[in-house]
């Protein structure tokens, strides 16, 4: 992809989901790096306090409570920050949410409300994005994805199935509009299991509160991919290794990943603690006691990872990678030349 | 698994979808094995017709008139199943749709009926056949797609609802097997097949739709669903093109990219043949005309076998017979010394 992306300091951006997690920490940190942004969520008090801290930092923002499952709130988005700022550089389509049980305990009407914001979501705010950036000078598309894109889990097999379709949409989106040569980049993010409010938002039809298997990566490594997505063309990006293992194992040995989820994941996905007879959560609506937070925070029995070794030699993959290989490749040849055996031989 | 399937004489199998392609052809091969069947689709003539010509062979068959994306509609097929047979051993989640176009051109409402079809279709169908078959097992089968393992140009939607329907199918096996339920949750995933998707799929390309060539037999596709009925499976890929894209997807995704975008805009397209702007489709109502086909007959050469198949419906020993014989052959041609000069130079 040879289309050029304006640094940060330049650019308009929109992210979805803005006050909490992944959404709040790119927030914050874009802002700290210059960029004007348009916040959105479905929460209005939550943006309100979110704009006025970062406008204390002298950042432009405009916010839009807006419920991305639902297109016309989305068009709202696209046509605010076009009123606000005149153009898009970069939409993040983030906001998501998850239910924990098994498929046959989850409410359809729970089933349906999970993939209208997590899949129809990512449709809306693309279709929306392309309408306004396609012919304005291009710019980035950012889908948030997941380690679950790639291969599913049990006890979240809705969260998994929107994921993947997420992934099925955003690769069919950018191979449309590279074909017509548009000057965008369409980049998928797959997150491994990271310290948000990921399992305290969640519907939970378990007995236990929601836990995330680990490792556990930190947020910051998220939002740092996303802004580095932001700035220069990527077609996707695993954040963590662990998601680019769950990725290999699920194609090279599915059956033996299904065996080793049975093993781990019915116990590692649910903590300790009884889930609450009066347990609240935000499939349906924000929970307004939980938001604003980037982090749940992990117990001393799991551990967050602060920094990715993998995530860190991927973003950089267009020069390490060739030169690694380069390198390795001229190590073999120089031991092979030095054997006496094959010396003859060649 | 060590799950318990009958064989195919004494089962009574659910086949969503059957008035059309894939699922007519599974219904025929299914009622010449003996089996007894609950048919559903949209159309009742189509069914009528169909349940007619089964009962002249004399197949026990009942059909129920329903739409997969209607959860209510669901329920009835599993209700008049139980009713008038008292159990179900297999039930196919066959039933889909398409529509071509890039996802700029696609009506937003086109998209939703899509993924009400092919996705909360399969959701629905399992649900309900877990509910009902739990107890006494069996197999459920899913039809996904290679398009649920990698994704297309043009098709984007229909390779989205196939991705969740991958995802969903692996999701709820995962559980079931740990419920030690009695029940193997199998996906197939057929590459193109020669069936009528292209021509009941809504249109917005300047050009007829078609299918990416190798095009291969629903007949294929119909034995490996019943293969699937007898004998516990995780995946079965119909046509090595389907393997083909998978393994691409995973280790290869760019160069792919770059391969879809030289070829398939134009594969997916009959360029000689324009869209008729009076075209009709069956993403929101059946069409009759166009009802009770198994084949499509595109103007393309179909492959009616499929070694890759082949290979894949054999038992563990057989396989291993295959591909240790495979191995051994090229061991021993390595070994031999012209070769192996030949394989230094």
């Amino acid at each position: 992809m040879s289309v050029q992306l304006r640094k940060i300091d330049e650019q308009v951006m929109v992210i979805t989901g803005a006050t909490s997690g992944i959404g709040l920490t790119t927030a914050r940190m874009a802002a700290e790096q210059g960029a004007k942004l348009i916040l959105a969520a479905r929460n209005g008090e939550a943006l309100d306090a979110l704009a006025s801290e970062l406008r204390r930092k002298g950042c432009k923002v405009a916010t839009v409570i807006a419920d991305v499952g639902n297109m016309a709130d989305v068009e709202r988005i696209g046509s605010t920050a076009m009123e606000r700022f005149g153009r898009i550089d970069t939409w993040v389509n983030n906001a998501g949410i998850s239910i924990f049980g098994r498929n046959e305990d989850v409410a359809l009407e729970d089933m349906q409300r999970l993939f209208q914001t997590n899949y129809w979501g990512v449709v809306h705010g693309s279709l929306e994005a392309v309408k306004h950036m396609k012919t304005r000078g291009g710019g980035a598309i950012i889908n948030l994805g997941s380690e679950l894109s790639d291969r599913s889990v049990p006890l979240q097999g809705l969260y998994a199935a929107s994921k993947h379709a997420v992934k099925a949409f955003t690769d069919a989106l950018r191979m449309e509009l590279e074909k017509e040569g548009a000057p965008m980049t369409v980049t998928l993010i797959k997150p491994a299991a990271i310290d948000t409010m990921f399992t305290v938002h969640a519907k939970n039809y378990m007995e236990k509160e929601p836990a995330l298997p680990p490792p556990i990566y930190a947020p910051e490594i998220v939002a740092k991919a996303i802004l580095y997505a932001a700035q220069h063309p990527k077609r996707d990006v695993f954040v963590g290794g662990a998601s680019k293992a769950i990725s290999s194992g699920a194609f090279a040995m599915p059956r033996v990943l299904d065996k080793f989820m049975n093993a781990s994941m019915f116990d590692q996905q649910q903590s300790n603690v009884p889930s609450s007879p009066n347990r609240r959560d935000a499939l349906h609506k924000p929970d307004p006691r939980n938001e604003l937070r980037q982090r749940q925070g992990m117990d001393d029995e799991h551990h967050v990872a602060e920094s990715s070794a993998y995530t860190a030699v991927a973003l950089r993959s267009e020069k390490i990678v060739p030169a690694l290989l380069g390198a390795g490749a001229l190590f073999a040849v120089w031991k092979l030349a030095r054997r006496p055996g094959l010396r003859s031989a060649f | 698994m060590s799950v318990k399937l009958k064989k195919l004489n004494e089962q009574v199998m659910v086949l969503t979808g059957a008035t059309s392609g894939i699922g007519l052809v599974t219904a025929r091969a299914a009622a010449e094995a003996g089996v007894k069947l609950v048919l559903a689709a949209r159309d009742a003539d189509a069914l009528d017709t169909l349940a007619h010509e089964m009962r002249q062979r004399g197949v026990d068959a009942v059909t129920v008139a329903a739409d997969v994306g209607k959860p209510e509609d669901v329920e009835r097929i599993g209700q008049t199943a139980i009713e008038r047979f008292g159990r179900i051993d297999t039930w196919v989640n066959n039933a889909g749709i398409g529509v071509y176009g890039t996802q700029e051109q696609t009506a937003l409402e086109d998209m939703q009926r899509v993924m009400q079809t092919n996705f909360w279709g399969v959701v629905h169908g399992c649900l309900t056949a877990v509910k009902l078959m739990k107890n006494r097992g069996g197999a459920i089968i899913n039809v996904g797609s290679e398009a649920g393992e990698r994704s297309v140009p043009l098709m984007g939607t229909y390779a989205a609802s196939k991705h969740a329907v991958k995802a969903f199918t692996e999701s709820l096996r995962m559980e079931l097997e740990k419920d030690k339920a009695p029940i193997s949750l199998t996906l197939v995933k057929p590459a193109s097949i020669d069936t009528p998707f292209p021509a009941h799929a809504k249109n917005y390309m300047e050009h007829e739709p078609d299918l990416p060539a190798p095009i291969y037999a629903p007949e294929l596709v119909a034995k490996t669903i019943l293969h699937a009925a007898t004998t516990p499976e995780r995946d079965l890929f119909v046509g090595g093109r389907a393997k083909l894209m998978s393994v691409m997807g995973a280790v290869l995704p760019r160069p792919l990219d770059g391969l879809m975008k030289a070829m398939v805009f134009r594969q997916q397209q009959q360029m000689d043949v324009p869209n008729n702007p009076d075209r009709k489709d069956a993403l929101y109502a059946p069409d009759p005309a166009r009802e009770l086909r198994q084949r499509n007959h595109l103007p393309h050469k179909t492959t009616e076998r499929s070694l890759y198949q082949a290979y894949q419906l054999r038992s563990t020993p057989v396989k291993t017979v295959i591909v240790g014989g495979a191995l051994l052959a090229a061991w021993s041609l390595m070994r031999r010394p012209t070769q192996r000069n030949v394989w230094y130079a």
